[in-house]
């Protein structure tokens, strides 16, 4: 055997990794040749100073940390999940929550839906009317499967079928924060409840933008997520600050440095929320240009500008293309198809031009 | 009890406890963390380099674990699954790294060789990684391992660290083994350069 043959194989060598009689070969090789005997000698002791000192134990404290981390997301289970105890955490979840919180509600809004005269009044101001309740739950943030969150929302309540009906013009008009938050709710509706993809029965969206649970099936097959291969479930973001993956910084957004950037041309005012919503469908979440969670807002012909950094599970980037699109009026400036998309999430910098 | 608790669950194999906690029994968690937590922390020192980030970082390769393990069907084992968990959490970390560090400081005096002789550095100071590193030869691994290409850290810190075969780290980083085979090759060879620069060729062969 050639020394350069053995050379290359010395660290298959080393592992034992080689055919009996390249093994045999190799360890012929390296005692004929001193050169060859030398590199070996240097190799191993190389594998052998790594395997004797590579290892380290987690600090004395590792353990409570993370029991404690995770008891606080037990704690933050709503109680229709603790209901539902370990039915809870397989992937029916969403299905059960969403199948008894439908249930619920259509006990709850019977009398809106009928029209009741005498819940009129009380559906503008009233604390505990599904719209004032559902603004908590549109908040948008950049948490993935935050169950607490999601979960006040289920418990809460949907928006309320009068606040549905009304187009997200005329609310805007009233020019109220509760209307535009009920708008808000509108767009939920529309696009799909957050996190539990289950929960959406209709077809278009009143835009005409595909929804998203639709564009997912039609991408993926299925909106569960992809854990066909038990890929890493790391696309996951944390519910607090500590776990959170950072946000994009400033300038992080630009469109120049960013592996994926889009220029968007909307007609919709929504398309800002409809942004999120995708993002948090696909398990990301969406900040702004300055790294803080982005809060979406109608667009309007004055305020007709925004950067939004979508943070996107890289196993979830090739859907959002095609949902941009379906938004109209979409430029790729840049998508680096390369090294980034290997990485767990992907920063996507959508910015956004209203052009009604 | 606790200890009885404790004792039993020793005794089950990872499939057993990932299913038992799907059936809601919280300490068989509490045991994967156990079972898998100086693996897991030692993946994310010997990559990123840095205790305080390593920590943070496995603490949420756990979390996710945890939000995730419902959902685990057990096509791979649960030790190459939490390696995959590991691994992605600390490319992401990095990669959000390497942006920071890139959008926010340019050094005027260029990139600074990475496998020079070694430095002097302050006793007791983070960079001597206090505490964790307490022998010369624990602080030598150290400081080689960050001095090599990350793409050649990483199958060496699977395969020499971690002590996993060609196959699962394969598996794990998504690659064909044959490319695993010759990665780890040029990666070892690397890694002997750089501790040969470092302490003389002589001590290296001790």
């Amino acid at each position: 055997m050639d020394e350069f043959f053995a050379r290359n194989r010395l660290s298959a060598y080393i592992d034992g990794e080689l055919s009996d009689a390249e093994m045999a070969e190799v360890a012929r090789a390296i005692e004929e040749q001193p050169e060859l005997r030398e590199a070996y000698l240097e190799l191993k002791a190389a594998v052998d100073l790594l395997r004797q000192h590579g290892p380290v134990q987690a600090p004395p404290d590792f353990h409570r940390g993370v029991m404690r981390r995770v008891e606080g997301l037990s704690r933050g289970r709503s109680w229709l999940e603790r209901l539902l105890g370990p039915v809870g955490r397989y992937p029916v979840q969403g299905l059960g929550v969403a199948v008894v919180a439908a249930a619920v509600l259509l006990l709850v809004f019977r009398g809106p839906l009928m029209h009741d005269p005498t819940l009129e009044g009380m559906e503008a101001s009233g604390p505990e009317t599904p719209g004032e309740v559902d603004r908590e739950a549109a908040v948008p943030g950049p948490t993935e499967g935050d169950a607490t969150e999601k979960s006040r929302g289920d418990d809460g309540g949907e928006p309320s079928e009068p606040a549905q009906e009304k187009p997200a013009t005329e609310m805007q008009e009233k020019g109220s924060a509760k209307a535009e938050q009920s708008t808000k709710g509108v767009e939920n509706t529309e696009i799909g409840t957050r996190g539990t993809g289950s929960s959406y029965k209709g077809s278009t969206s009143k835009s005409g933008a595909m929804p998203i649970e639709e564009l997912l099936e039609k991408e993926q097959g299925t909106y569960i997520p992809d854990w066909d291969k038990e890929s890493a479930p790391t696309a996951v973001i944390e519910p607090d600050a500590t776990t959170q993956e950072p946000a994009p910084e400033a300038g992080a957004g630009s469109l120049a440095t960013s592996p994926f950037a889009y220029r968007l041309t909307p007609s919709e005012p929504d398309a800002l929320r409809k942004l999120v919503a995708m993002a948090e469908k696909l398990g990301g979440g969406a900040y702004s240009a300055s790294g803080d969670p982005h809060e979406p807002y109608i667009l309007t012909v004055e305020r007709n500008y925004e950067k939004v950094v979508l943070q996107i599970p890289a196993s979830r980037l090739e859907s959002v293309e095609p949902y941009l699109r379906s938004m109209g009026g979409v430029v790729t400036v840049h998508a680096d198809q390369d090294r980034l998309y290997a990485a767990d999430a992907v920063h996507v910098t959508v910015e956004v031009q209203y052009q009604p | 009890m606790l200890a009885f608790i404790l004792a039993v669950l020793s005794q089950l194999s990872d499939a057993e406890l990932v299913a038992r906690f799907k059936d809601g029994d919280q300490h068989a968690f509490s045991h994967i963390v156990r079972r898998y937590q100086d693996r897991v922390f030692g993946l994310c020192l010997r990559w990123l380099g840095e205790r305080t980030l390593a920590e943070e970082v496995a603490q949420d390769v756990f979390v996710a674990l945890y939000r995730s393990l419902a959902r685990f069907r057990g096509e791979s084992s649960l030790s190459t699954w939490i390696y995959r968990v590991s691994v992605n959490h600390c490319k992401n970390k990095r990669l959000y790294s390497s942006r920071r560090r890139r959008d926010r400081h340019e050094p005027l005096e260029g990139k600074p060789r990475d496998d020079g002789p070694a430095r002097e550095l302050p006793a007791g100071g983070r960079g001597t990684e206090a505490g964790v590193e307490r022998t010369e030869a624990q602080q030598l691994v150290h400081d080689a391992l960050q001095a090599i290409s990350e793409e050649h850290r990483q199958v060496i810190v699977l395969r020499d660290i971690q002590d996993l075969d060609y196959h699962e780290i394969a598996e794990i980083l998504d690659l064909p083994r044959g490319t695993v085979k010759s990665r780890l090759h040029r990666a070892r060879t690397e890694l002997a350069r750089v501790l040969r620069n470092r302490i003389g060729k002589e001590d290296v062969k001790l």
